[in-house]
């Protein structure tokens, strides 16, 4: 935790070795982030990057009220500018839609077979979220597993609340047409 | 089945904290270099606006010295060749008197320049009111004035041409006795000539015409003028490489607010040729395919510019003065055509766009210009403007901070 404060503290006086320190720290994390928002892989890379020079020049701003979870501020803070930096990719390139294959070997491989099945559950999962079309696919990964109001993302992504909703809606409907089919092909259990 | 329900949310949750992904593309060098750059366009960025507050300032500042240099209070140039100024003293008799007292009055003596010089400059050293009636000669044209004043008593008044006739000689007396005309060292002296009974006639002094001498606009010329202009244009884009030179030519319409205070504005149409490296250039309106990424692009547009601007007069000569003026633009394309370059997959692709009236940029532009302006003929004006017009805000489909420079000639002529 020491650590930490001393790279923060760093990173605020524009000392490149603590920035460094903290983007190979927590590049992963982000980089899975910005991975359920951009559809191409090489391309998730410079997204997370420009995520990342904007965090450095943003550093000062950054203020954690919880004094003993640095850590987890951190991590949130660094969320929210890596969705942002996502969802303006998104935005510039006016949320069209890409199209291409996920090569297999943006996975990792995990030789640990009591969670192989559950490791294929989510990888399956992510890649049916990124299938989605770009503004159903932000849409879902802002709501449902970032925690963002409707209101919030409206405003993020310049659309109306309803239209928030709507999208909302339909991204889970196609989600569970998805998984459905997959079901059917698989004829796996239903957990 | 499995369906999209809450419980289905929380496993997307979970799927999202776990997958396993193999991230890749981790380049610190690159990251720092971004943000070297950033930290060097921040600076350039502060340092550009920090120049331009000082331009503003220095411009302000050069334009109070010379308006302190030029402005005439009217006090250090009146009467300095005054050397027509011929008045006769209201009482001839009281003339005869040396000064008395505390007071100074202003003892004329008729028809000698030599005479009316040199009271005028001694009255208006002393910059102290005179009281009424007090007739006392000045100590420094004294001896001439005593010889003077014997060759007034023996004359007669001659009969003088009417300026301003007056009823009564009692009213010409209030005139003459009125202290804000006596007590005014900074008007010229009254002159009273002969007058038939029950008459006064005044005239005023005549000064001479200096054409050297700085002179305040007449109030009573026209208010309303209007002109050509027309001049050579140079655009860029935040400095970069300058392409060829556009042209402006339009018409001017002002309107003057008193003696040195203008309002104009006016039509102009203008071509500006300018390039700009993608950086620069606000892709979203032109629709590039994909992942395409602007590397450069080269256009021109045609235009019409309305500016509303203020102008303040200063340096006024009798033929010739110089002038400031600052105000806002707006630019209202007609057409703008680019060529362009721009990389997608790392491969560069050449394209080319036209736009026929795409943007309408409102007072989008800050004109600042120094000029100087010349009596041409009866009434006209001939006008030598440069100018410099500084970006407010991006203009044209690609949103650029257009910078020009240039200048207009012209001519005007008062309308009404």
């Amino acid at each position: 935790m020491e650590d930490l404060y001393g790279i923060i503290k760093g990173c605020i006086g524009n000392e490149h070795k603590c920035q460094k320190a903290l983007y190979e720290r927590y590049y992963g994390f982000a980089f899975k982030i910005v991975f359920r928002y951009i559809y191409r892989y090489d391309k998730v890379a410079d997204v997370v990057n420009d995520g990342f020079v904007k965090l450095f020049r943003s550093v000062s701003g950054f203020i954690c009220e919880s004094g003993g979870e640095v850590e987890r501020c951190l991590m949130a803070w660094m969320k929210k500018i890596m969705v942002n930096t996502a969802i303006d990719e998104l935005r510039k390139n006016h949320l069209m839609p890409e199209i291409g294959g996920m090569p297999e070997q943006v996975w990792n491989q995990n030789d640990n077979s009591q969670n192989a099945d559950q490791q294929v559950l989510y990888k399956e999962l992510i890649s049916h979220v990124k299938r989605l079309p770009p503004a159903y696919r932000a849409v879902f990964n802002m709501y449902v597993i970032d925690g963002y109001t409707h209101s919030e993302i409206a405003e993020q992504l310049g659309i109306t609340v309803g239209t928030s909703k709507s999208n909302l809606f339909k991204a889970k409907a196609h989600l569970q047409k998805i998984i459905n089919k997959d079901m059917q092909q698989t004829g796996i259990c239903n957990i | 089945m499995q369906h999209l329900n809450n419980d289905m949310d929380d496993l997307m949750r979970m799927a999202a904290e776990h997958y396993p992904l193999k991230p890749a593309g981790a380049d610190w060098q690159k990251v720092a270099r971004q943000l070297e750059v950033v930290e060097e366009t921040s600076t350039a960025s502060k340092a550009a606006q920090t120049g331009k507050r000082y331009l503003l300032l220095f411009t302000f500042l050069l334009a109070s010295l010379v308006c302190n240099r030029y402005k005439d209070f009217g006090l250090w140039n009146r009467g300095k060749n005054a050397a027509s100024t011929t008045a006769i003293p209201h009482n001839q008799t009281e003339n005869s008197g040396r000064a008395t007292g505390a007071g100074r009055d202003i003892a004329v003596v008729p028809g000698s320049k030599g005479s009316a010089a040199g009271l005028v400059k001694s009255i208006q050293k002393p910059m102290v009111s005179v009281p009424e009636a007090e007739k006392i000669i000045l100590p420094a044209a004294m001896d001439q004035l005593d010889r003077e004043e014997a060759q007034v008593s023996n004359k007669q008044p001659e009969k003088a041409t009417i300026i301003q006739p007056v009823t009564s000689s009692a009213a010409a007396d209030r005139v003459l006795k009125d202290p804000l005309i006596k007590n005014q060292l900074l008007q010229p002296p009254v002159v009273i000539t002969g007058a038939p009974q029950g008459q006064s006639m005044i005239e005023r002094p005549k000064e001479p015409v200096d054409e050297n001498r700085k002179q305040e606009p007449s109030g009573r010329d026209k208010k309303m003028y209007a002109g050509l202009l027309v001049g050579p244009d140079i655009s860029t884009v935040k400095l970069q490489e300058v392409k060829a030179a556009g042209y402006n030519l339009g018409v001017v319409l002002g309107y003057r607010m008193g003696k040195r205070w203008a309002a104009e504005t006016g039509l102009y149409w203008g071509r500006k040729n300018y390039y700009t490296e993608g950086q620069h250039f606000n892709t979203d309106k032109l629709y590039l395919p994909t992942h395409a990424e602007m590397i450069e692009a080269d256009g021109y547009c045609h235009m019409f510019e309305i500016p509303i601007n203020v102008r303040y007069t200063f340096g006024q000569g009798a033929k010739s003065q110089w002038f400031a003026l600052t105000g806002l633009s707006s630019y209202l394309m007609q057409k703008e055509e680019y060529n362009y370059v721009y990389k997608r997959y790392d491969i560069l692709y050449n394209g080319s766009k036209y736009y026929k009236s795409a943007s309408r940029d409102w007072l989008s532009v800050m004109n600042l210009s120094i000029g100087y302006e010349r009596t041409w003929g009866r009434g006209g004006k001939v006008r030598l403007e440069p100018y410099l017009k500084l970006p407010l805000q991006g203009v044209g489909i690609g949103s650029l901070p257009l910078t020009s420079t240039g200048v207009q000639v012209g001519v005007t002529y008062p309308i009404r």
